[in-house]
């Protein structure tokens, strides 16, 4: 079947069957690099994309789930200034850098700063135990969002007073 | 490799029609026991398959004075702000599911009809006497969530019907009391819930329910109904009484591992002896 949705902001037209895994569909057809399908079971975390801005993992979603909506990966984000804050942010409170998971932290990253009120700290958790990655300090990652989050409100707020 | 044909209906009726239509249908909710289960590249579904998150009546939540109802597509999520997951201990229950990427995507009633077991949620579902509306194309009927228990304790998830709405009476809760006991509760496991509802009206318990689930589903509903008008603090002959009925019938009904049970259904009992 021919199934449309929005892939990072444009609209893509696949044909898909019934056994297809949307991980395979969003890297074979759509070209997006950012992802990787290891566990098939939710497991590694390093599939995880943004459906209509919610977290969801595409190594176990049909393909056929992804008709009529809105997908996003990191790579809709990595030319923005708020990426670049959230990266600096997040190289300064962790010593460790996770290059396994790197995309699917700063997609949960990206995810908390589209929101109009600032994130909880338990959202904060949450978010992140999606990547199920263990070498970024919990807190660390709390940190740096909401640091990213005040600097960006700051910032916006300048421009706007301008 | 079986192509199935995807059918991505719009209302109700439309999804009624294609069930009575189609003998080997299967209804997918957020599909993520299907990706999860199967563990090779390419899926396999029956021949047909009808998604039921695109269904708007599916997703709507309505609240009265006395109840409040859940379409059975939304999501996991979506429940976190209503009843009963404002409570703390009950939020919290609801954040052991998984993780949120999961929650997002999975449905309430895929959830309720997982058939290998009775997943987190279910006891406490049980523990509110949550209504299921199925939905077939001749006829529709309301259930008790328990008539999902076969009289092994066992799930027994009705074939190819709706599940349309779950309905819950919204009740004055008191006391709550869950612990999850054993190892995995998904995709199996010996992993169960114990969980325990009291409502107290001035110095008398007047709802009291207490559900065991996992692989199996178990409540002692004469135990319930002896501490049901009881005085609280509750006697300690009465929670004597009580927990050797419990004792009784756990055994009796062969349930996994009475003798790692008992002492949590004694902490409810101690619990409504203070
Ligand atoms: C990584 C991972 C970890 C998990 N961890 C936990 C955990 O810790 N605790 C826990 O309790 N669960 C856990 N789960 C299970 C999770 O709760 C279920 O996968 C989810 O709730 C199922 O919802 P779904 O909408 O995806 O159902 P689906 O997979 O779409 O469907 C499940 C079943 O319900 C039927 N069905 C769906 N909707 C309806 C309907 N409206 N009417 C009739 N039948 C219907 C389907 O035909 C199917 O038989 C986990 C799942 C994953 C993937």
């Amino acid at each position: 079947m021919n199934i449309e949705f929005t892939l990072n902001g444009l609209q893509h037209k696949v044909t898909i069957t019934s056994v297809e895994r949307a991980i395979d569909v969003l890297i074979k057809q759509c070209g997006i690099k950012s992802l990787a399908a290891e566990c098939l079971d939710g497991h590694c975390g390093k599939c995880l994309i943004l459906l209509d801005g919610k977290s969801a993992y595409s190594c176990i979603m049909p393909a056929f789930l992804l008709r009529d909506r809105r997908v996003e990966t990191i790579e809709h984000f990595t030319k923005r200034h708020e990426y670049d804050l959230l990266v600096a942010e997040l190289h300064r409170y962790s010593s460790q850098s996770c290059s396994g998971y790197h995309s699917a932290i700063a997609l949960m990253g990206m995810m908390l700063l589209q929101k109009t009120k600032a994130p909880q700290t338990d959202e904060i958790l949450d978010a992140l135990e999606n990547t199920h990655c263990n070498c970024l300090d919990p807190a660390d990652f709390v940190a740096a969002v909401l640091n990213a989050y005040q600097k960006l409100r700051t910032t916006r707020k300048q421009y706007e007073s301008e | 490799m079986n192509l199935s044909e995807i059918h991505f209906p719009q209302t109700i009726p439309e999804l009624l029609t294609l069930i009575s239509r189609e003998k080997n249908i299967q209804l997918i909710g957020g599909a993520t026991t299907f990706g999860y289960l199967q563990p090779t590249r390419y899926l396999s579904f029956p021949n047909t398959i009808a998604i039921t998150s695109r269904i708007p009546e599916l997703h709507a939540i309505h609240k009265t004075e006395r109840m409040i109802s859940y379409g059975a597509a939304c999501t996991l999520s979506e429940l976190e702000h209503v009843y009963p997951f404002e409570h703390p201990q009950s939020a919290s229950l609801l954040r052991t599911v998984a993780t949120s990427a999961v929650r997002n995507v999975a449905t309430i009633g895929g959830h309720l009809m997982y058939d290998c077991s009775f997943l987190s949620l279910w006891p406490l579902f049980a523990c509110l006497d949550a209504e299921l509306e199925f939905r077939a194309a001749s006829q529709s009927h309301i259930k008790n969530i328990w008539y999902l228990v076969d009289e092994n304790g066992r799930h027994c998830a009705a074939g190819n019907e709706l599940l349309a709405r779950i309905r819950i009476p919204l009740l004055s809760i008191d006391h709550i009391y869950i612990k999850r006991i054993g190892g995995n509760i998904f995709p199996g496991g010996d992993g169960a819930h114990l969980v325990s509802l009291t409502s107290v009206d001035r110095r008398s318990i007047n709802f009291f329910r207490l559900v065991l689930a996992g692989a199996r589903a178990f409540r002692d509903f004469e135990a319930e109904q002896r501490i049901i008008s009881a005085s609280h603090p509750l006697s300690p002959k009465i929670a004597q009484t009580v927990l050797h009925m419990y004792a009784e019938s756990l055994r009796k009904t062969n349930f996994w591992n009475a003798d790692l049970i008992l002492p949590l259904i004694g902490q409810v009992l101690e619990d409504l002896q203070r």
